[in-house]
């Protein structure tokens, strides 16, 4: 192989996000304990455990939003531990969360353009005398917050108040607002709950057309069918331990796995 | 039943600019319709006033989702600054009025900086805190406010060297300066600031992980929402030529905060609803005039109950629901082609 499609690959390979035994404790709960998880650039990875496992904490852990006990955190080869939150999301790593969280009495189209916050320069002088800057600002908020729609397939309701949206259709704006801070990586938590099957299919088909365009995706879920179709990379927590991890057909098989989601065999 | 009612609906939608004009000209030829009544000129310079301060405060529980009951520390510090900068140093009213604003948003930062954490109650309490705080000093520094005296003796606002003491001219200027911190909010609303702010109104962690750093954003909005408070402020003591601390006790701020939430958070219209409907009331009924608190604490009691929105949010519903009952119609027609 020439040196430099070795090295090519080696930059397509790097590790995008990187844990060293990162551990969240609150008070006697070890919520998260000593776990090393290695993400590589453009790869869908998937979280999966039993409820109370530990991945919603591991997620807060990376996204800044829960202070680490301890260990670190490495992204893009930058130590990112104990940001707060905004700096890791203009850093490129983007989130959608558990009980969706949207900007309900905005537009759809509003909450995309929010999520442009930190690509936009608009000061005060530039808003109250519409500058050059302020209109520049605007109109690229406005066609990438539409562009990002049309993919994702809100297009058409990018007037309605978020609040009147449908469920799995929220789950959705999250993801398209995620997608307006043009993250390198995307953090999924749950996204197919509460979705019904064929807008899981949607959901799945979705995930795959924006690891497509090169970014890394994160994802938490419980639908089994999603992560082992989807997922590249499999990471299993259970009581705040990673157990394992692997590519789906190696997870599907480990005993570990089994034993934590259905108990221990009491033939074995 | 509805039908008249949404054709009257789109037609007021259609011409919107054209009523919007016709306000304003409302507004510019008020004071001609009652050329010597000084009493209703006063009243309704003290409307729009109150709806600059609504306004203010607007900014801050309507749109960035904190909740402040303090707002008349910040009109006190606007007016003691126009005070003692005319009457020590001898300043006109257009050089007190940037100057006391940004004092006043200066010392919000005394406020929001130790409190950026908090959130609601936790958050209103500070604020009241914080305002008697303000009253207090100024009470109490006398060698700087002259104390309970008050301080007498400040200009009545000049523009190029014309002094205006007539509550005609005064009226223009306050609706002039009401209708640029109005064009002001309304277009900071439309930008980046506006949509950080709203967002963390809406959801805080939300904000945070769309790149928002919502501590310092919170710190913004007090302070361009305190700043417009202290810009009334200095109009006020050119106003009345006297400011004293007396007059920005926590009734003042239960005042405009009550002027808000009848008029409805988060609506521009609001403050002015609100202003309008509960300067007028008190005086209207002269009986009550001596109960303005029982007047504005049954006016939040009935908006709480009725209109939680308040009337501009209530307002706004209906049309939505109007609306609604238009599409209806339209499908229903279209249906029956088929």
């Amino acid at each position: 192989m020439p040196a430099e499609t070795k090295i090519a690959q080696e930059i397509l390979n790097a590790e995008i996000l990187n844990t060293k035994e990162v551990s969240v404790h609150f008070g006697g709960l070890r919520a998260v304990e000593k776990v090393d998880m290695s993400v590589r650039r453009g790869t869908i990875h998937g979280i999966i455990g039993p409820n109370g496992a530990g991945k919603t904490t591991l997620f807060n852990a990376l996204t800044g939003f829960q202070k680490l006990t301890a260990g670190k955190i490495f992204f893009r080869g930058a130590d990112i531990t104990g940001l707060p939150p905004e700096k890791i999301a203009a850093r490129g790593m983007s989130r959608t969360f558990q009980n969706i969280k949207l900007f309900s009495a905005l537009s759809v189209l509003e909450n995309v353009r929010t999520g442009f916050h930190s690509k936009l320069k608009t000061g005060l002088f530039d808003a109250l005398f519409h500058t050059f800057a302020y209109k520049r600002d605007e109109s690229f908020a406005t066609e990438k917050g539409l562009e990002i729609l049309e993919w994702v397939g809100l297009r058409d309701q990018a007037e309605t108040r978020a609040a009147n949206l449908a469920y799995g259709t929220r789950r959705k704006l999250e993801i398209a607002r995620a997608l307006a801070l043009d993250p390198d990586i995307l953090l999924l938590d749950e996204p197919a709950a509460g979705m019904n099957p064929v807008e899981t299919k949607e959901l799945m088909k979705l995930i795959q057309v924006i690891n497509e365009t090169g970014r890394t995706i994160v994802v938490i879920e419980h639908d089994m069918k999603l992560i082992m179709n989807v997922c590249d990379y499999i990471t299993v927590l259970n009581q705040g331990v990673k157990i394992c991890e692997g590519p789906p057909s190696h997870i599907r098989k480990d005993p570990r796995v089994i034993e934590a989601y259905l108990g221990r065999s009491h033939s074995a | 039943m509805s039908s008249p009612m949404v054709s009257g609906i789109l037609f007021c939608r259609r011409y919107s600019r054209f009523f919007f004009v016709l306000l304003v000209a409302a507004l510019l030829a008020f004071p001609l319709l009652f050329p010597e009544d000084p009493y209703i000129m006063r009243v309704a310079i003290n409307v729009i006033l109150y709806s600059m301060l609504a306004t203010s405060l607007n900014m801050i529980n309507g749109y960035s989702g904190q909740f402040s009951i303090g707002h008349a520390a910040f009109y006190c510090i606007g007016a003691y600054t126009a005070a003692i900068l005319s009457t020590r140093l001898g300043w006109g009213f257009w050089q007190c009025l940037p100057v006391s604003g940004l004092m006043a948003a200066f010392v919000s930062f005394f406020l929001s900086v130790p409190t950026a954490r908090l959130k609601g109650v936790f958050l209103a309490l500070c604020t009241i805190g914080f305002s008697e705080i303000v009253r207090l000093i100024a009470l109490n520094w006398v060698s700087l406010t002259r104390g309970p005296m008050g301080m007498p003796g400040i200009p009545s606002p000049s523009v190029f060297g014309y002094e205006m003491l007539d509550n005609r001219e005064l009226y223009y200027l306050i609706l002039f300066l009401c209708s640029v911190c109005m064009f002001t909010c309304s277009r900071v609303l439309k930008s980046r600031l506006g949509r950080a702010w709203m967002a963390i109104r809406e959801d805080e962690l939300a904000a945070r992980a769309m790149g928002i750093p919502t501590q310092r954003y919170k710190m913004y909005n007090f302070a361009f929402a305190t700043f417009w408070a202290g810009v009334a402020g200095c109009f006020y003591a050119f106003m009345a030529n006297f400011v004293s601390s007396d007059s920005f006790s926590n009734e003042e701020s239960f005042a405009i905060i009550s002027i808000l939430l009848v008029g409805g958070q988060g609506f521009m219209a609001g403050g002015p609803v609100g202003a309008l409907i509960l300067t007028i009331l008190p005086e209207t009924i002269r009986f009550l005039a001596e109960y303005r608190q029982i007047v504005f604490g049954l006016a939040i009691l009935f908006t709480m109950h009725f209109a939680p929105r308040g009337l501009v949010g209530k307002f706004v519903e209906w049309i939505a629901r109007l609306d609604r009952e238009a599409k209806d119609i339209d499908m229903s027609i279209g249906g029956g082609d088929i």
